[in-house]
């Protein structure tokens, strides 16, 4: 009883934050089946922290920890993400539909220019793109809030150089 | 600026993104994964390790207590202390294995955790890896004491027992080097690669 009532808690909050999961995936692992692993091993990891989480940080925050956690220092699947940098940020599938070549082409360059990017300043990014505040990012990944300002002033800087050399 | 169109697309392909069915099936399927981390793989590897390794000391043993009419039941008794010895080895990296990582915490104090819990079970592979040598060869020094095997006749008339044991020691000397670099070698191939990343991802956030 305790189980199934711990298992309808898990599936309601997977199914409303499973975005987290499938952007962190889709920003580590190029290819669809590197996606699916990592997918399983956060799903994994989620459910063994899931007796843990005490509310003491907002559930967004720890799962982006346990989703972040898991796709950066997990080495073993990290030697099998090299291959193509192409399609890791989610495709928009509402640009694509429209002919708008000029700006699907934006996208692919971005696309590329963040992949090209370390493990550590993808994870800005993606805190960044999801609208995080600072003391959110910190809450997430430990690095000290002035230090994430520098840290994401030096990823816009980085990203604006790589797009102009694409 | 850049990151702002993609803000837009993110948002954009957040709404459409893909929609997994996930089901209270599934969900109970979950416990049943087979986890792809690295500490999971290290966990099941060391497990092998035991296995194989109490197997064949049990076997050893017993081939030692039957054969040769009982003459060298000692060293059955040393594997039998050998086995023990290996599972308190075995406690202890498993302990360090269960202590490494901490997904629910800060990325940053996670990978700390994680090198720190690394660098200590690297000692411990490399400190039990290289007294390996030494101990079994006091091993059979103690048994050729006590069994009066005389190893080189030659050397053992001319000189007594002194050259020999000097030789002995010598060898045993050389042989914990050669054994302590080829450790090192084989622990650095398997995990130098992640403890440089680790902190190579440390010292980026720290910078």
């Amino acid at each position: 009883m305790a189980t199934d009532s711990i298992q309808e808690q898990f599936l309601e909050l997977i199914k409303e934050n499973n975005g987290i999961i499938h952007k962190v995936c889709h920003l580590y692992c190029h290819s669809t089946q590197n996606r699916q692993d990592l997918f399983q091993e956060i799903l994994l990891q989620l459910w063994k922290a899931f007796p843990k989480f005490r509310n003491e940080s907002k559930i967004s925050t720890w799962m982006y920890r346990i989703a972040l956690n898991t796709a950066i220092s997990d080495f073993r699947k990290q030697q099998r993400r090299i291959g193509t940098v192409d399609g890791a940020l989610p495709e928009s599938a509402g640009l694509y539909d429209h002919d708008l070549i000029e700006q699907k082409e934006r996208l692919v360059v971005l696309q590329r220019a963040v992949n090209h990017l370390s493990d550590i300043e993808k994870a800005l990014v993606m805190l960044y793109l999801e609208e995080k505040d600072y003391h959110e990012m910190e809450e997430v990944l430990g690095i000290k809030q002035a230090n994430l300002r520098v840290k994401m002033s030096r990823i816009k800087e980085k990203l604006r150089r790589q797009v102009e050399q694409m | 600026m850049e990151l702002e169109y993609l803000k837009e697309v993110w948002k954009e392909a957040a709404n459409q993104k893909e929609i997994i069915v996930l089901g209270r099936e599934e969900v109970s399927e979950i416990p049943a994964i087979r986890s792809q981390s690295l500490v999971s793989g290290m966990r099941r590897n060391l497990f092998y390790e035991l296995v194989i390794v109490l197997s064949c000391v049990v076997a050893i043993a017993v081939f030692y207590f039957i054969s040769f009419g009982g003459m060298l039941k000692e060293v059955s008794w040393a594997y039998i202390l050998l086995a023990v010895a290996f599972i308190i080895y075995y406690y202890k990296k498993n302990k360090l294995l269960k202590a490494m990582g901490c997904p629910a915490c800060m990325v940053k104090s996670n990978l700390r955790l994680q090198l720190v819990t690394l660098e200590k079970y690297v000692r411990l592979y490399l400190l039990a890896g290289t007294a390996l040598a030494p101990v079994v060869m006091l091993f059979f020094y103690i048994l050729f004491y006590y069994k009066h095997i005389v190893l080189f006749p030659a050397m053992h008339a001319k000189g007594g027992g002194i050259g020999f044991t000097l030789l002995y020691l010598l060898f045993t000397s050389i042989f914990t080097i050669v054994f302590y670099f080829l450790n090192r070698w084989y622990v650095n191939r398997l995990y130098g690669r992640h403890i440089q990343k680790l902190k190579s991802l440390l010292q980026e956030m720290e910078e």
